[in-house]
């Protein structure tokens, strides 16, 4: 016996394929398109098709784009002498929503994890480097996460960079704003007070 | 449950806080209280879950390989994020959950900051981690390999010559596990071996002339190599840290060991290819910097 018609049970697979759907929320998604009007579904499909044939990656700083250079990288009222180095496109969306900074990016499509087996080789330094060595770039910002793999990345980059003539920060990490000091750990507690700053 | 009750009466709180502890320490698991147990542990990996959570395996001490999810860790905020990186050496209350356990408290014992500020020592603290996580069972005890792991990362972050740690902690692992390299006879047939040695890797040990011939994994290494093999196995590490040992030999018994190890594990070894990569980078540095 089978649970679910064999088209349901088809559209089922595809969505728990996705990052984080279980068997539950796909059948809840499943029903839910089975039961939205046939112009929803197909605005849905469309939207999919769409993203798959229209975006891809800048071929200056490897972000998400639908032209090439990228909407960021073409921009001319960014500063082009201070670069964000991040691990993912969606760490990019997350600098431009604060739209603090007004530099410019390199994602690097991953970061060094040993052991995943993932290594410089894998990321996008190769075509960093080649953007530093234009000579346009003054500082170097490095944005990856404060763990393991993200602080492994921003000291191998920095060895690559500082040579290069350019100056190499890495972001700050510490208590979150709206955060409570007791509530951190004594890792980001030394960290923060590491990285404390002049008032 | 406990919490939606007690929010408003102190008193109550502190009473049911009381009898979890006492229902954990017991072990009694009802059918509502999650048991609640305490885990000394280092984090060996974590991945992601969800959104924000982590599944995160911990080494523990008494327990062997855990994996318990850690809700939340990934939100800036989370008390947890910190303590459930690799090779943090903490205090972990588990919750015993439907599938997986829940951790629901951590206390740091050792972060090992010298270690994580250092790519060489990252590098090789995630090979040590990796070696123990390929090569334990889950909920397998295997203290003797807990205290030689945390041994080798403590002298690490205390600053020893880290490709000296790597030779003790593969000797000595590949031992507790059962794989002790056998470096005085022929592990074939028991002769004496004089000179020129091999080391058979499927065997796990030197090999006789005679038995040198129908052996198909061997590894050549010199007389001075074997020695300090055995010295590895069985002298006191801070003595081994104190003696000075030669480069030459160390890479000469890496080469065996990572064969041996190649060998016995499963899996790749992911984690060497960096480190040796990292090696180089530092040689050259050093090199150039005189
Ligand atoms: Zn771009
Ligand atoms: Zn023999």
């Amino acid at each position: 016996m089978r649970a679910f018609a064999k088209p349901l049970a088809k559209l089922i697979e595809e969505l728990t394929k996705m990052p984080g759907i279980g068997p539950k929320t796909g059948q809840r998604l499943a029903y839910y398109i089975l039961q939205t009007s046939r112009e929803n579904a197909s605005k849905l499909a469309e939207a999919i098709l769409e993203v798959k044939d229209k975006i891809h990656t800048c071929s200056t700083c490897n972000n998400f784009t639908d032209k090439d250079p990228c909407g960021i990288c073409s921009d001319l009222s960014r500063d082009a002498a201070t670069l964000a180095v991040v691990a993912e496109p969606r760490d990019v969306a997350a600098m431009e929503r604060s739209g603090e900074f007004k530099g410019i990016y390199h994602v690097l499509q991953g970061l060094i994890a040993p052991m995943e087996g993932i290594g410089p080789e894998d990321l996008k330094i190769r075509e960093l480097l080649e953007r530093i060595n234009t000579g346009i770039v003054k500082e170097v910002i490095i944005a990856t996460n404060p763990n393991v793999e993200g602080e492994a990345t921003a000291i191998y980059l920095s060895r690559l960079l500082k040579p290069m003539g350019v100056k190499v920060s890495r972001i700050a990490s510490g208590i979150p704003f709206g955060g409570d000091l007791d509530y951190a750990d004594e890792i980001t507690i030394n960290r923060a007070i590491e990285g404390r700053k002049e008032l | 449950m406990c919490t939606r009750l007690v929010i408003k009466h102190n008193d109550v709180f502190v009473l049911l806080l009381a009898l979890v502890h006492m229902y954990a320490s017991n072990s009694i698991a009802g059918a509502e209280n999650m048991a609640l147990y305490k885990v000394e542990g280092i984090v060996l990996r974590r991945r992601i879950l969800g959104e924000s959570d982590r599944i995160v395996t911990i080494f523990g001490r008494n327990y062997g390989k855990i994996s318990a999810v850690a809700k939340g860790a990934r939100k800036p905020k989370s008390r947890l994020g910190g303590r459930t990186e690799p090779f943090i050496y903490a205090n972990y209350l588990l919750a015993e959950g439907r599938n997986l356990d829940i951790i629901t408290q951590a206390e740091l014992i050792d972060g090992l900051p010298a270690v994580r500020g250092d790519l060489y020592l990252t590098a090789m603290a995630t090979y040590f981690i990796e070696l123990v996580d390929s090569f334990t069972e889950a909920r397998e005890a295997h203290d003797d390999i807990f205290d030689l792991l945390w041994a080798v990362l403590r002298l690490l972050e205390g600053g020893a010559e880290p490709d000296l740690m790597a030779r003790i902690f593969e000797v000595r692992l590949m031992s507790l596990l059962g794989y002790r390299p056998q470096l005085e006879r022929c592990a074939r047939c028991s002769a004496l071996v004089g000179s020129a040695w091999r080391f058979d890797v499927s065997i796990g040990g030197l090999l006789c002339r005679e038995c040198r011939p129908s052996a198909a994994h061997q590894v050549t290494v010199s007389a001075d190599a074997v020695r300090l093999m055995r010295l590895l196995l069985i002298t006191d590490i801070g003595q081994l840290v104190r003696a000075g040992i030669s480069e030459k030999l160390l890479i000469e018994i890496e080469r065996v060991m990572g064969a041996f190890i190649d060998y016995r594990s499963e899996s790749r070894i992911r984690s060497r290819e960096f480190l040796m990569q990292v090696r180089e980078e530092r040689k050259n540095k050093r090199a150039v910097t005189g």
